[in-house]
């Protein structure tokens, strides 16, 4: 009950500050005062309905708060509401059933808010309150019934009242982020509201701020959160179908939506003849409208608003796209056939038209240019090209996200593509980002698959991935490197454009792409997948070469970690290639993932082997093995002398089975042998270590075997005793190894520790080694 | 709690009279934390590397017929029966549970998209039916096994591509072994450096290199081999024979302890064919188990499962190489066991689509390949979207993670984010309603004007007195007061000052009205200018 008084302490304490204060200053409290209402947890979410004294006390405390709570809501200042809102909100977060089943008044009240002319940062939050209490009823089915099925009709409706009014953005925002939470779980609530809601929508999903129209309605600027927002909603629309159409509603409105995307590419794409041949529909006749301006001045389509204008009409196109791509983005409520064909041939038509480059790469120049449209158009057709691009790259990176594996089928197209575009753009940055990012997911999934043909064509992209890493520090040298200069090979700039500012110090050089920490991450993000999943034959050595230095100047853990795991073949015969492994350990030391490549610890844990096994504990060996190592010396010669019986028993069958193994080279050999195995197996099955012993060893170690125990196995036997010896905590895992240890390490005398210590030399081994291989490397 | 659970499932009914109803041949059951039987699917009867299980269906391919049964695990019971040209001999699921891979009799494999209908098939590659089938973790490669001795191993994507150009053929033809390939076991690693074993009819056990193609090492078997399984660490395999016997075959062996270098992968033994140690091989006779069919794994790698001719389930503990308990006693032969993963575990990922129904294989929709290359239109995937995805638009300026927006964080939030309340205090004591009064400057003002009452009345005190000490202590005291008055003044002030600017920076609110600004002491004023 201790809990429960400093709990109803707290509250009255509570209670009398928020009494007490002026209503006016009541504000400047209220974080706080909300902030210690999560420790009354307990006592604001108990019933109040139990008998005991405490408990009564408890429950007037409560409903002083409450009641409380309520005169503030009804309170003549904003103030005394604002307050109000916030301290609801935090109670019905730590109040559970008990309060909210008493809050019907409170949503009540907090609906009449929305209607008063209170500033819109307290609807903002009298909203986001409310939303919460609809969330959290949704558990109980009664309250559903007693509170938001009633009261949900008339906030939709205000909600509905506030956005179609000029509002602040912020408080649109919260609208339409609160109706497309609610939206999904009271379909039919909404479903009247359709008529209302979709105009208001369809004038935010793809806002055209750069239109040439300066109609009816000069909007105020469309953030894109709100757009996105509006999206969500849109997407969220089909479920309102009435039972078992919502499939075939989402269906219909991503169709829909698809075409729209397709009838404003048919406008905005005039300026050239497309070579994209649609799989889909028809090729519309791109003869509409071919004087004046591009425009669309009647969607009755999607119901969308017009647009005039190549920047809006590409803004409108973007727009769309992105609505496409929240269909993919956001759950269904049934099964729904989403058709990839449709979306594919759309990523096609977009990604299948490049900006021609000028330069002398002849097949990318193949478009064909339509001569009844002016030049300038067309260049401003390149010049929003990147954008779009960019949105059809993102369409296809949330389908790779949605459907994940099931897409396998189309990547190798999509790769395709994405080299054509990044061929042409790769001097736009969003363009570069967009093409690392779906790179990485394409290589993520079937890198390890991809043909060499296909690496080859990435050679590009790879290469000016490594740039955006690591941008060379001559890169400015590089731009202006023209064939001519190229030839007088020194420092032969032309004196006109020497800017006497670099002769200065140049230390001080920013790095081009600080100000794009986008397109780093993506780079980076990119570099282990490189390394990681595409098969190392297939990169050049010297493109191998670029990627190691650029993710060991980058210090970058995961990419060289990656090559470390993918090494390149050997091209000369018997050496091993060379590693950046001890550069990896350098760089990283004391790091886990680093700790488990050079010194593994898997090979110790052995499984089957009946001399290890004798207490099942295989699993702790595996950690308390570093221990062991340490203790293997002591112990070793403190059982030498204890299980005698056991070893004698154990160091014959290793010698028999080796012997075995080097006489079962020869095949003959094997066969005649075969025969009496199998005769044998049936009657000794028990004991069914013996059978492939040779005749001799078989001999001795069948007499071994009889005289040291009838038991299963008998090595068992003879071993126990001296393990259940000592009887500390360590034991079990000490013991097992010791058995096993003294079996293999007996034969190995002569070089002791060479069986137990196998990790640490091998790590001796393998660092100088790889050493010496590097800075070979290097000099080449 | 965790709860793990394995599908076992029989090749027929063979024992008449065992009290249990004769149809059934799926069973689900539950091995931890308690050993029970779940759930039954009835009429199937598979064989050997028959069943794969998804985390929403059940695929059991028939013995001696070209039909596959399809059981829906959420709805418990038979959801299709799905004809093919030719009979069936393995089955798996590959590429996240979307495509089952089914070995054919006349020995191709066919790749059957479960969500789209859509069904290629491979270049019939083997000469005889294919018997067994694995796919790697990454779902890029899968290993197909056949009676006529051969192991090809194939690409995936390039098997479902759209592409008319991509080859149809194996990548690799692994033909070492001499015998009828019986059971294939995949490793562990979505790497290149993955391996495979396979077990064939001529009483050998082969580790594959399967990405080069390479047999690592060969193991001679002491009988025939009928079912094999991998450690879930990749450091033995377990294989069943056919007396109903086990033997685990530790890759990390006598030879491994002696050198450092791993064994498994020295190509200059690989050609040395090795004789596991008798010793590892471990039955229970007493039990009259029949011939092993099937093994299967437990989560944690202890536990071995063994499914047998007699229709029992036998547990065996890998550590100590014993038998533990029979887990059931079915109504005949066990030729399949999956361990399935784990249920219960804490931060499951949630998949981001769910397939409540399959689609059946559509034979001549056009969906095999087009000559463009291009996909086909018809193409559709049938699926519930589950979960909303955070796909954050492509920025090359912004940040890598993109922010949750503030209406999410607001809606979770214990009250609210405190960014939101500062915003909404600004406004809300800049907020001059259209009726009201000014009801937030009144407040402030209360101190300032306090102090001027203070300061003559202590003046006029210091001239008149004669009592010099106690006014002094008066002054004193009075000048304390004064002093923190106007430092209250002054911080008020500040106060007043930053929230002003603040709410100049954010630049969203909208004043409505100006008409009030006369009622506004000097400070509100000054602000308002400042804005303005």
């Amino acid at each position: 009950m201790a809990p429960m008084t400093t709990e109803l302490a707290t509250l009255r304490a509570l209670s009398f500050r928020i009494s007490s204060t002026v209503t006016a200053q009541l504000p400047q409290h209220v974080p706080a005062i909300a902030a210690s209402l999560s420790s009354c947890r307990t006592l604001l979410s108990s019933t109040q309905t139990s008998n005991a004294k405490s408990s009564s006390e408890a429950s007037v405390a409560v409903h002083k708060f409450r009641t409380l709570l309520s005169t503030l809501l009804q309170d003549r200042t904003v103030q005394g509401r604002w307050s109000a809102i916030v301290l609801i909100k935090a109670t019905i977060e730590v109040g559970g059933w008990e309060t909210l089943q008493k809050g019907l008044p409170w949503v009540r009240g907090l609906l009449s808010i929305l209607s008063k002319p209170d500033p819109p940062t307290s609807k903002k939050l009298c909203i986001v309150t409310l939303t919460r209490i609809f969330m959290l009823t949704r558990e109980y089915p009664t309250l559903v019934r007693e509170i938001t099925t009633p009261s949900l009709p008339a906030f939709v409706q205000a909600g509905l009242q506030i956005a179609g009014s000029r509002v602040p953005p912020s408080l649109l925002l919260t609208i339409l982020e609160s109706f497309s939470e609610l939206l999904p779980r009271h379909p039919t609530i909404f479903r009247p509201h359709l008529k209302t809601l979709r105009p208001l929508l369809c004038r935010l999903v793809a806002p055209t701020p750069s239109s040439g129209l300066s109609g009816d309605q000069s909007q105020d600027a469309i953030s894109t959160e709100i757009s996105d927002a509006a999206r969500r909603l849109l997407v969220q629309l089909p479920c309102c179908a009435p039972k078992g159409a919502s499939s075939e509603e989402w269906e219909n409105a991503l169709r829909t939506t698809v075409g729209g995307v397709h009838r404003v590419a048919d406008r905005v794409f005039r300026a050239v003849l497309e070579d994209w041949q649609s799989t889909v529909r028809e090729a519309s006749a791109n003869g509409h409208a071919l004087d004046g301006e591009v425009q669309d001045l009647e969607d009755d389509y999607l119901s969308l608003p017009p647009w005039s204008g190549i920047f809006a009409g590409s803004e409108r196109l973007v727009g769309l796209i992105q609505l496409v791509r929240q269909y993919l983005n956001s759950p269904t409520t049934n099964v729904v056939t989403f058709k990839v064909g449709v979306v594919m041939d759309l990523i096609t038509r977009i990604l299948s038209l490049t900006i021609p480059t000028s330069g002398s790469k002849s097949f990318q120049n193949t478009v064909r240019i339509n001569k009844q449209i002016s030049k300038e158009e067309r260049e401003n057709l390149w010049l929003v090209m990147p954008a779009v691009h960019v949105a059809a790259i993102e369409l296809f990176l949330s389908m790779a996200r949605r459907l994940q594996a099931s897409t396998l089928a189309i990547d190798t197209l999509v790769l395709d593509q994405l080299v054509w575009v990044f061929g042409s753009e790769k001097d736009n940055a969003q363009v570069r980002t967009a093409c690392y990012k779906a790179l990485a997911v394409l290589l993520e999934r079937s890198g390890v698959t991809l043909p060499k043909s296909s690496v080859d064509s990435l050679v590009p992209l790879i290469r000016t991935c490594c740039e955006d890493l690591l941008p060379s520090e001559t890169a400015p040298a590089v731009v202006k490197d023209t064939p001519g200069q190229a030839k007088s090979k020194g420092n032969s700039q032309p004196q006109g454009s020497a800017n006497a500012d670099s002769f200065l110090g140049s230390k001080t050089v920013s790095d081009p792409t600080a100000s794009f920490p986008g397109l780093r991450d993506a780079a980076f993000d990119l570099l282990p997948e490189l390394l990681s999943d595409v098969r190392a034959q297939l990169f050049s050595d010297f493109l191998r070469a670029r990627l190691d230095r650029t993710a060991v100047l980058v210090q970058h853990k995961d990419a060289m970690l990656a090559s470390v795991l993918n090494p390149p073949p050997s091209k000369k015969f018997g050496k091993p290639t060379a590693s950046i492994l001890p550069l990896l350990a350098r760089s990283f030391q004391g790091d886990h993932d680093i700790e488990g490549i050079m010194r593994p610890r898997v090979p110790v844990i052995r499984l089957g082997n009946q001399d290890t096994e004798l207490d099942g504990g295989v699993e702790e060996e595996d950690e308390a093995e570093v221990d062991e190592e340490e203790e293997e010396d002591v112990e070793e010669e403190a059982q030498a002398d204890e299980s005698f019986v056991g070893q004698e028993l154990d160091t014959m069958l290793r010698t028999a089975g080796e012997t075995d193994v080097v006489m079962r080279d020869s095949p003959t050999h094997m066969a005649a042998e075969n025969p009496a195995t199998a005769a044998e197996a049936p009657s000794k099955r028990p004991h069914a270590g013996e059978t492939p012993l040779s005749p001799a060893k078989r001999v001795r170690f069948d007499e071994a075997k009889w005289t040291a125990a009838p038991a299963m196995p008998p090595a068992v036997s003879a071993a126990i005793p001296p393990v259940e010896d000592p009887k500390s905590a360590e034991i079990p895992a000490t013991s097992d190894f010791t058995v096993s240890s003294t079996a293999s390490a007996i034969p190995d005398l002569p070089a002791p520790g060479e069986g137990g210590d196998d990790s640490d030399d091998d790590d001796d081994d393998a660092v100088p080694l790889v050493f010496g291989q590097d800075s070979d490397d290097d000099s080449e | 709690m965790l709860t793990e659970q394995f599908v076992a499932a029989i090749s027929g009914s063979t024992k008449p009279n065992t009290g249990v109803t004769k149809d059934q041949g799926i069973f689900i059951h539950e091995f931890q934390p308690l050993a029970a039987q779940r759930h039954v699917f009835k009429k199937s009867a598979t064989a050997q590397n028959g069943i794969a299980v998804s985390s929403t269906h059940i695929f059991a391919a028939q013995t001696e017929k070209a039909i596959v049964h399809v059981y829906s695990r959420e709805k418990g019971n038979q959801e299709a029966i799905v004809p093919f040209p030719e009979r069936i001999h393995s089955i798996v699921l590959a590429a996240q549970d979307t495509v089952l891979l089914l070995g054919a009799e006349s020995g191709r494999v066919l790749a059957w998209e479960i969500c789209s209908g859509r069904l290629v098939s491979t270049s019939t590659s083997h000469l005889q039916p294919v018997t067994s089938l694995v796919v790697d973790p990454s779902s890029n490669f899968f290993l197909s096994g056949s009676a006529d001795a051969m192991i090809h191993v194939w690409a995936l994507p390039s098997i479902l591509s759209f592409s008319p150009d991509t080859s149809r053929s194996p990548v690799h033809t692994l033909s070492t072994h001499r015998g009828p390939v019986s059971s294939i076991a995949c490793g562990h690693s979505s790497s290149t450096a993955n391996i495979a074993v396979s077990t064939s009819g001529d009483k050998t056990a082969i580790v594959w290199d399967y990405h080069n193609g390479q047999a690592l090492r060969t193991y001679l078997l002491p009988e025939t081999p009928t079912a094999v399984t991998l450690d879930p660490a990749d450091r033995a395999c377990f294989i069943g024979y056919a007396d109903g016997s086990l033997q685990t075959i530790d890759f990390y062996d006598d030879i491994q302890k002696s050198t450092s270098t791993d064994v498994l992968r020295d190509v200059s033994s690989s050609h040395r064919p090795m004789q596991p140690s008798p010793k590892t091989r471990f039955g229970a006779e007493s039990q009259k188990l029949g011939a092993t069919l099937s093994l299967s794994l437990s989560w944690d790698g202890t536990t071995l499962v063994s499914g047998h001719s007699s229709g029992k389930i036998a547990s065996w503990d890998i550590a100590k190489s014993n038998y533990l308990s029979t887990l059931a006693n079915l109504s005949g032969p066990v030729s399949n066991l999956h361990f399935l993963r784990p249920t219960g575990f804490s931060n499951t990922r949630e998949p981001t689509f769910k397939i409540p129904t399959i689609v059946k294989p559509k034979q001549d929709a056009g969906l095999t390949g087009s000559s463009s290359g291009l996909v086909p239109p018809n193409y559709n995937l049938s699926m519930q979207f589950t979960g909303s995805l955070d796909a954050p638009s492509v920025s090359a300026t912004g940040p890598r993670f993109a922010k949750t927006s503030s209406f999410a964080e607001a809606l979770t939030h214990p009250s609210f984010p405190t960014s939101m309340l500062e915003e909404s205090l600004a406004e809300l004591n800049s907020w001059i309603a259209p009726s009201k009064g000014s009801i937030v400057t009144t407040a402030p003002l209360a101190a300032p004007s306090q102090t001027d009452d203070v300061e003559p009345s202590a003046a006029s005190k210091d001239a008149s007195s004669d009592e010099v000490t106690e006014l002094k202590k008066q002054i004193a005291t009075l000048k304390g007061v004064q002093k923190a008055t106007v430092d209250q003044l002054l911080k008020l002030r500040e106060e007043k000052e930053y929230l002003v600017n603040k709410e100049k920076k954010r630049g969203k609110a909208k004043r409505k009205t100006r008409a009030s600004n006369g009622d506004n002491d000097v400070d509100m004023s000054d602000g308002d200018e400042n804005e303005s």
